[in-house]
C-alpha cells in the first residue's frame, strides 16, 4: 500500500525536524462540504492571486528550494519527497492525475489510453504511446513496464513499492506497446498504483537484482536514462541539483522552462529567507507561522489549501507497551472521552492558524470516500468526557488523576522531535487531558530512531503522527486491519475490529465507485465510533511562489490536494528568470 | 631531531588508530546499531536480511571494523548507506570549500590581529588595548551562530547589501568576485573569534619578550624604541604566535560547523551536521578521522616549527605532560 | 572559541603551578602565618571591578533561576492558545507570549535554570572526572599513566563539537545526556593539571619528611593538590561553565540539544529562528542572556586568575615599568 507511507511524506519533514522544523498547516478558512477538494483550493488561492497569465516564454530558469537532499531518483527506490520531486521532473508517469485526483492520460503520460479492465476486475490492459522515448533515444516499450513491475514485486530488489505490486500475479506482453497485468484478486485501488514512473529495461536488465539499489542508475546523472521533459544534469550533494530541458524529449508538448535548479537549505525557515531575498522562486512548504511574514512581500504568493495529509493520535491496545502492563485505552467510552476532551478546533484555529480541517475518519474531507456526517464528530466537551470516563469505571485518585483497578490513567505520548506543529499540539493534548484527570507525558524522539524503534514495531503507549497519502485511494487496510499487525503492516497500535477487517477487504474488492463509497461510509461510521485513533485534522503545506518571475495559465496552477501537487502541470509553466 | 620526529609520528599514528576505534565503537553502540537504522521498515523480515547481508551488516563488529580500516588504508572511505555514493565524492569538495572560508577568515584576522596586538603591547591599557580587550571578551562569550543570524537579518534581509547565504550565486560558480561577496558575512563572524585569540596572544607574547634582558640591554644601549620593537622584539615574539597557528590548522579545517550551517556554506562542518541528522555513519567517521589527522598534523607541525625557529628548545627529551 | 578559552586557562594554570612550586617546597613550619594566598586572592578579586560586576550578574541569574517560581506567576510549559503571540507588556506578560501562549519571561527564567545547571554541572563533573583520572595517572605512573595520557591525546585530537554532535545524534538528547557528553569532552585539561601537580609532588623532599613523621600519603597528596592545583582548576572550571553554556546553546540550536517540554536558552533560540521574520525579539532575549552570563563567568574566571597568579602580585612594579616605557616613547 504505497499510499500510506510515513517514510515518504514525513521523513523529509522530520529530517528538517531535527534541525528545527516547522511543518505546518495551510490556509482554508471555510471547511467546505464540496465533493471535490479542488473547489476550496480555488477559493483559497484566489486571494493569493496566482501569477498572471500571459504568453508563455521559452527559456527561463526555475529555482526551487528544498530542505532535504535526494536519495535516489530511480523510480524503483524513491521513497522520500525530495527524490520524488526530481523523479517527477525527470521521468514521465505511466498515468497522471487530473486536478480532481482522477487517473487520467495527459499528453506527457506514457500510456496512450486509460487501462481496460477485464470483466472479472483482475486484468488491466495497459497501452503505451508509440512515440515515447528514453533520453538515450531508445523507445519506451512493454518490456520496460514488465521489467519494472517484476523488479518491484521481487523481494530481492528491496523496493519500497513492493506492497503496492504484490497483488500482481503476472504480467504478459501482448505486443511492443501493450501489456496485460493480471492480479491475483480483485483490488480496486490498483488503478492508482499505475500512476508511476518506470525504468529502462535495456539499461538495467543485466544488473543482478540484489545489486540494483547500489547501481549508479538513479544516483549518477550521467548514468540515469530518463524519459521525462527534463534531463538530470548535475547533483552537488547537499547543495543543489540541476535539470535541463531535454532537446530530444518525445512529447508533443515541450516544457517552456529550460533549466530547473533544486537548491538545498538547512530548514524551512532559511528557505523562507531565501525566497524573500530572491534567491529562489518557489518553495514547496513553509511553516504556518511564516505566512504573514511572506505575505508582506508583494512579489510572493502563498498558495494555501488542505493537502493530502492528516494528523492522528494513535492509541496502543497492547498491554506490554505500558509500564504497568495495562493499556488504559481498551474501553470504547474511554477513547470517546479522550476525543471529547480534545480541543481540536482550537488546535486548528491557533496552531494551524485556521489552515486545517477537522477529520473524523481516515478519509480526507471532500474526497469521494468522505463519509461526511455519517462519521461521529466529537466536539470539544470536557464535561461529556468526564461523564464517559466515569461510566467506564475511572475514578479520581487522591492526586486528581483518574485510576481504575489500581492503574493510574497516565501515559507517555510520543512524537518526533523538531516538528514545531506537533510539539505544540502535543502540549495542547497534555493540557486538555489534564483537565479531565488524565496525565499525559509528552516525549519527543528523533524521527528516524523513533520510526525504527517504536512506530514500526508497534512499541509505544500512544503517539502523535501524520499520514501522508501518496495516492487518493481511500483504502487503508494495512493501517487498521488486524491482518497487518507489525511486522507485516502498519497497524502499530494492535487495533482489532473484525467488522472493520471485513469491510476493508470488501472495499478493495468492490470495483464500482458508488458501491465502494458506500462501503467506506460504513467504515467511516464504525471507525469514528470505535476510535482506534483520534483523527485530528487534515492540514496543508503553504507553498510560496515568486509571482513576478514564475507564471502559469489558470488551468495549470499548483494543486495542493495532490501529492506533488505543488508541481502540477509544471511542464506548462514558464519563468522570466534567466 | 629525527628520532624525536619518528617517535612523534608513531605516537600520532597510535592516537589516530585509537580515534578510529572510538568512533567506530560509538556508532556500533547506537541503539539497534546500524543494522536497524539502515533498513527500510517497508521491507519484509526476509528482504531485510538480504539487504543486511548485501551491506555487510550481518558480520561481527570487529570484522566489520577491520574491513573498514583495510579499505580506509587503501583510500576507500566507504559508501553512503542510503544510496551507495562513494564518501570521497561527497567529502572532498567540502574540504576545499571549508578551507576557502576558514583560510579567508584566518588570514583576515591575522592581518588585523598581529599588528594590533603588537601595537597594544607597547601601549598597554590604552584605548586601543581596552577595545581589543572588549572584543576579545565578546568573541569568547558570543554564541557565533546567533551573531551570524543577526548579521544575516540586518545586512542581507533588511538592508539587502550582502548575500544571505551560500558560496556562490547560482550560475556564477567559480567567479572570484562573487565568492568574495559571499565571504564577507561568514568571515566577519569567524573573525570575531579568531581576532580575540590572536590579538591577545600576540600582545602577551610581545610583552613577554619586551621584558627580556636583551631588550633591556638594547634599550640601555640607547636604541630607539621603534627599533627595539621591530628589530629585536618582533622576531622573537612571533615564535609563539607561529606555534599557535600550527595548532589552529585543525580549527581551519573543522572549526566552522555552526557558521557553515547558518550561512549554508557547502563545507565539511555543514556536511557533518547534515550527515549526523541523516545518520550517514561512514561519512561521519571519515570527517572525524580527517579532522583528527589535521589536528595531529597541526600539533606536529607546531612542534617542528618551534624547534626550527627557536634553537633553544630541546626536543627529544619529552615524556612530560605535553605530547 | 570554547577551546581557546580552555587553552588559555591551561597555559595559565600550568604556569601558575610551576611558580607555586618553590614555596610549596618549603617544609611547612607551624607558626603564625601571614595572610594566606586565598585571602589575598579574595582581596584582589574584590578590587577588580569587572570580576565583581561579573559575580553580581551571575548571582542575579542564579537567584532568578532558583526563585523562578516566585518571580513569575506563569508556568513556562503551560500556554493558553487564546493568548498566543501577545506583544510585550500585555496582561502581565512582561515580554509577551510565544506562539503557544507561553509566557516568554517565564520561559526565560526556567531556561536559565537548565542552562546554568548544565554549565555548573558540566564543570563539576569534568573537574571530578579530570581530577580522578589525573590523580590515578600521576599516582600510579607507568602504563596506567601512558594509557590515560594517550586517552587525553585522543580526546584532544578529536574535533569535540563533531564528537558532541555525533554522540547526541546516536543516543538522542536529554538534559542528563547533554551534561555527561559535555563533561566527557572537557575533563582533559583538569586531568593534565592534576597529573602535573602529582609529578611535582614525587620529586619533593618534604613528602619523604612528612611520611617519616607518619602523615598518611593520601593526606599529603590531598593537601599538596589543594595548595598547588586548586587555583588553576578553579579558574579552569569557571571558564568551563561559560564554555558549556555556549556548547549547549550551539547543540540545541542544531536541534540536537534540549527537547520539549524542557527549555534552555539554546532551545529558545532555536525555536525563535522560526519567528525571526515575525518577532525577532524572541531571538534577542535568550541570545543576550547567553552573552551576558558567559561574559560574567569569564570576568569572574579572569578575576580569580589574576587574584591567584603570583606573577601578577608584582603589578605595581610592572605598571611602573610600563609608565617608564611610555614616557621614554613620548620622549622620542
Amino acid at each position: 500500500m504505497r499510499k500510506t507511507n510515513w517514510l515518504s511524506g514525513i521523513t523529509a519533514v522530520a529530517l528538517v525536524g531535527a534541525l528545527l522544523a516547522g511543518c505546518s498547516g495551510k490556509k482554508d478558512n471555510e471547511p467546505s462540504a464540496s465533493p471535490t477538494t479542488s473547489a476550496p483550493a480555488a477559493t483559497a488561492s484566489a486571494s493569493a492571486s496566482a501569477p498572471a497569465a500571459g504568453t508563455p516564454v521559452d527559456g527561463g530558469t526555475l529555482t526551487i528550494s528544498t530542505f532535504s537532499d535526494i536519495v535516489s531518483i530511480n523510480p524503483i527506490y524513491v521513497s522520500d519527497t525530495a527524490s520524488g520531486d526530481i523523479q517527477n521532473l525527470a521521468f514521465a508517469n505511466l498515468y497522471d492525475y487530473d486536478r480532481n485526483a482522477n487517473v487520467t492520460v495527459e499528453p506527457w503520460s506514457l500510456a496512450a489510453e486509460l487501462p481496460k479492465v477485464s470483466e472479472d476486475g483482475k486484468t488491466y490492459t495497459v497501452k503505451l504511446k508509440s512515440t515515447a522515448k528514453w533520453s538515450d533515444g531508445q523507445p519506451v516499450t512493454a518490456d520496460d513496464l514488465i521489467y519494472f513491475i517484476n523488479t518491484v514485486k521481487n523481494p530481492d530488489a528491496g523496493s519500497p513499492g513492493i506492497s503496492s505490486f504484490d497483488k500482481v500475479d503476472k504480467v504478459n506482453k501482448i505486443d511492443d506497446q501493450t501489456v496485460d497485468i493480471v492480479l491475483n484478486q480483485v483490488y480496486a485501488p490498483f488503478l492508482n498504483v499505475l500512476v508511476t514512473g518506470i525504468v529502462p529495461q535495456h539499461v538495467l536488465k543485466d544488473v543482478p537484482l540484489k545489486d540494483l539499489q547500489k547501481n549508479a542508475y538513479g544516483i549518477d546523472p550521467a548514468k540515469t536514462v530518463t524519459n521525462g521533459p527534463w534531463k538530470w544534469t548535475e547533483w552537488k550533494q547537499g547543495q543543489y541539483i540541476t535539470l535541463e530541458a531535454d532537446p530530444n524529449y518525445w512529447g508533443e508538448k515541450k516544457p517552456h522552462i529550460a533549466k530547473i535548479i533544486y537548491k538545498q537549505y538547512a530548514d524551512q525557515n532559511t528557505e523562507v529567507q531565501a525566497i524573500i531575498k530572491g534567491d529562489t522562486q518557489m518553495t514547496e512548504a513553509i511553516p504556518v507561522t511564516q505566512i504573514d511574514a511572506v505575505k508582506k512581500h508583494e512579489n510572493l504568493n502563498v498558495i494555501l489549501a488542505p493537502g493530502p495529509q492528516y494528523e492522528y493520535l494513535n492509541f496502543n491496545f497492547k498491554d506490554e507497551n505500558f509500564p504497568d502492563k495495562y493499556s488504559p485505552f481498551k474501553g470504547q467510552k474511554t477513547r470517546q472521552a479522550i476525543a471529547y476532551a480534545l480541543n481540536r478546533q482550537g488546535m486548528v484555529d491557533k496552531v494551524l492558524k485556521g489552515t486545517g480541517r477537522l477529520m473524523n475518519s481516515p478519509f480526507l474531507p471532500g474526497s469521494w470516500a468522505d463519509p461526511g456526517d455519517e462519521a461521529v464528530n466529537y466536539n470539544f466537551d470536557p464535561e461529556k468526557a468526564k461523564q464517559l470516563l466515569a461510566e467506564d469505571g475511572w475514578k479520581a485518585g487522591s492526586d486528581g488523576i483518574l485510576a481504575k483497578d489500581g492503574h493510574k490513567f497516565s501515559f507517555e505520548l510520543q512524537y518526533n522531535a523538531g516538528n514545531s506543529r506537533r510539539e505544540q499540539v502535543a502540549q495542547v493534548i497534555q493540557q486538555n487531558l489534564k483537565d479531565v484527570g488524565i496525565e499525559v507525558k509528552p516525549k519527543a524522539i528523533d524521527f528516524s530512531t523513533w520510526i525504527d524503534q517504536n512506530v514500526t514495531p508497534g512499541k509505544f503507549p500512544a503517539l502523535l503522527l501524520s499520514w501522508s497519502l501518496n495516492n487518493p485511494d481511500p483504502d487503508a487496510e494495512s493501517i487498521f486491519s488486524s491482518k497487518y499487525f507489525p511486522p507485516n503492516g502498519q497497524n502499530g497500535g494492535w487495533y482489532k475490529n473484525e467488522k472493520l477487517d471485513a469491510l476493508w477487504v470488501k472495499g478493495q474488492q468492490t470495483v464500482d465507485k458508488d458501491e465502494r463509497a458506500a462501503v467506506y461510509k460504513e467504515i467511516g461510521k464504525e471507525i469514528s465510533i470505535d476510535l482506534p485513533y483520534v483523527f485530528m485534522y487534515q492540514y496543508g503545506l503553504p507553498q510560496v511562489v515568486d509571482g513576478t518571475t514564475l507564471h502559469w495559465a489558470e488551468e495549470d496552477k499548483p494543486e495542493s490536494s495532490l501529492a506533488y501537487g505543488y508541481l502540477f502541470h509544471v511542464i506548462n509553466w514558464w519563468s522570466d528568470k534567466k | 631531531m629525527t628520532e624525536y620526529l619518528i617517535r612523534r609520528i608513531i605516537q600520532s599514528v597510535l592516537v589516530l588508530f585509537l580515534i578510529s576505534i572510538l568512533s567506530f565503537a560509538l556508532i556500533h553502540a547506537a541503539p539497534g546499531g546500524p543494522t536497524q537504522i539502515f533498513l527500510s521498515p517497508n521491507l519484509s523480515a526476509e528482504a531485510g536480511k538480504i539487504q543486511a547481508h548485501n551491506l555487510g551488516l550481518d558480520r561481527p563488529v570487529p570484522v566489520q571494523y577491520f574491513i573498514w580500516l583495510g579499505n580506509l588504508l587503501q583510500g576507500d572511505l566507504g559508501y553512503t548507506f542510503k544510496n551507495h555514493i562513494p564518501v570521497g565524492k561527497i567529502l572532498w569538495p567540502t574540504v576545499g570549500n571549508t578551507m576557502v572560508l576558514m583560510g579567508a577568515a584566518w588570514l583576515f584576522s591575522l592581518i588585523i590581529a598581529i599588528p594590533w596586538g603588537i601595537y597594544n603591547s607597547t601601549r598597554q591599557y590604552g584605548i586601543s588595548d581596552q577595545t581589543s580587550n572588549i572584543i576579545a571578551y565578546l568573541g569568547f562569550a558570543m554564541p557565533t551562530f546567533w551573531f551570524g543570524i543577526i548579521l544575516q537579518q540586518y545586512f542581507a534581509l533588511k538592508l539587502g547589501w550582502l548575500p544571505l547565504s551560500d558560496m556562490y550565486t547560482m550560475g556564477k560558480q567559480g567567479n572570484m568576485l562573487d565568492l568574495l561577496y559571499h565571504l564577507i558575512l561568514p568571515v566577519t563572524v569567524l573573525t570575531l573569534g579568531f581576532l580575540a585569540a590572536y590579538s591577545k596572544y600576540s600582545r602577551a607574547s610581545m610583552i613577554d619578550v619586551l621584558d627580556q634582558d636583551y631588550i633591556r640591554t638594547a634599550r640601555a644601549k640607547g636604541l630607539k624604541e621603534r627599533r627595539v620593537v621591530f628589530r629585536h622584539a618582533l622576531r622573537n615574539a612571533l615564535i609563539p604566535i607561529i606555534t599557535v597557528l600550527g595548532l589552529d590548522l585543525a580549527v581551519l579545517v573543522g572549526g566552522a560547523a555552526l557558521t557553515e550551517s547558518v550561512f549554508n556554506w557547502p563545507g565539511m562542518g555543514r556536511l557533518f551536521v547534515q550527515m549526523a541528522v541523516a545518520r550517514e555513519y561512514s561519512v561521519l567517521m571519515s570527517i572525524t578521522l580527517l579532522v583528527s589527522v589535521f589536528v595531529i598534523l597541526g600539533n606536529l607541525l607546531a612542534d617542528i616549527l618551534y624547534a626550527i625557529v627557536d634553537p633553544r628548545v630541546q626536543l627529544g627529551r619529552s615524556g612530560g605532560a605535553s605530547s | 572559541m570554547t577551546d581557546m578559552i580552555l587553552e588559555k586557562a591551561v597555559s595559565a594554570g600550568t604556569r601558575n603551578t610551576a611558580q607555586g612550586t618553590p614555596s610549596a617546597a618549603q617544609p611547612p613550619v607551624p607558626e603564625k602565618r601571614p595572610p594566606g594566598p586565598w585571602k589575598t586572592a579574595m582581596k584582589k578579586f574584590m578590587h577588580n571591578p569587572l570580576a565583581v560586576t561579573g559575580l553580581i550578574i551571575l548571582l542575579i541569574f542564579v537567584l532568578a533561576a532558583l526563585f523562578a517560581k516566585w518571580l513569575t506567576p506563569f508556568d513556562p510549559t503551560h500556554g493558553d492558545l487564546l493568548d498566543s503571540s501577545l506583544p510585550p507588556g500585555t496582561d502581565g506578560h512582561w515580554l509577551g507570549t510565544d506562539e503557544l501562549g507561553r509566557d516568554i519571561f517565564a520561559r526565560l527564567l526556567y531556561s536559565t535554570r537548565i542552562s546554568l545547571s548544565i554549565g555548573f554541572l558540566v564543570a563539576l563533573v569534568s573537574v571530578v572526572v579530570g581530577s580522578l583520572i589525573g590523580a590515578i595517572s600521576g599516582y600510579f605512573g607507568g602504563w596506567v599513566d601512558t594509557i590515560f595520557m594517550r586517552l587525553v591525546d585522543v580526546m584532544n585530537s578529536i574535533p569535540l563539537l563533531f564528537l558532541n554532535i555525533l554522540i547526541l545524534a546516536i543516543f538522542g538528547s536529554k538534559v542528563s545526556y547533554m551534561i555527561m557528553i559535555l563533561a566527557f569532552t572537557s575533563w582533559m585539561s583538569v586531568a593534565r593539571l592534576v597529573r602535573g601537580s602529582y609529578l611535582q609532588l614525587r620529586e619533593m623532599q618534604y613528602v619523604e619528611a612528612a611520611k617519616a613523621i607518619g602523615v598518611s600519603s593520601w593526606g599529603i597528596i590531598f593537601r599538596h593538590l589543594l595548595r598547588n592545583a586548586s587555583a588553576p582548576i578553579i579558574v579552569n572550571a569557571t571558564l568551563m561553565v561559560g564554555a558549556a553554556i555556549l556548547s549547549e546553546s550551539a547543540l540545541s540550536f542544531l536541534g540536537l540539544g534540549i527537547q520539549e517540554p524542557d527549555t534552555s536558552w539554546g532551545k529558545m533560540l532555536s525555536n525563535a529562528q522560526e519567528f525571526m521574520l515575525v518577532d525577532p525579539l524572541q531571538a534577542l532575549y535568550p541570545g543576550l542572556c547567553i552573552l551576558i552570563v558567559v561574559l560574567a563567568v569569564n570576568f569572574i574566571g579572569d578575576g580569580i586568575r589574576d587574584g591567584l597568579d603570583p606573577k601578577k602580585s608584582t603589578i605595581p612594579q610592572r605598571r611602573l615599568d610600563k609608565w617608564r616605557k611610555k614616557f621614554s616613547k613620548s620622549g622620542v
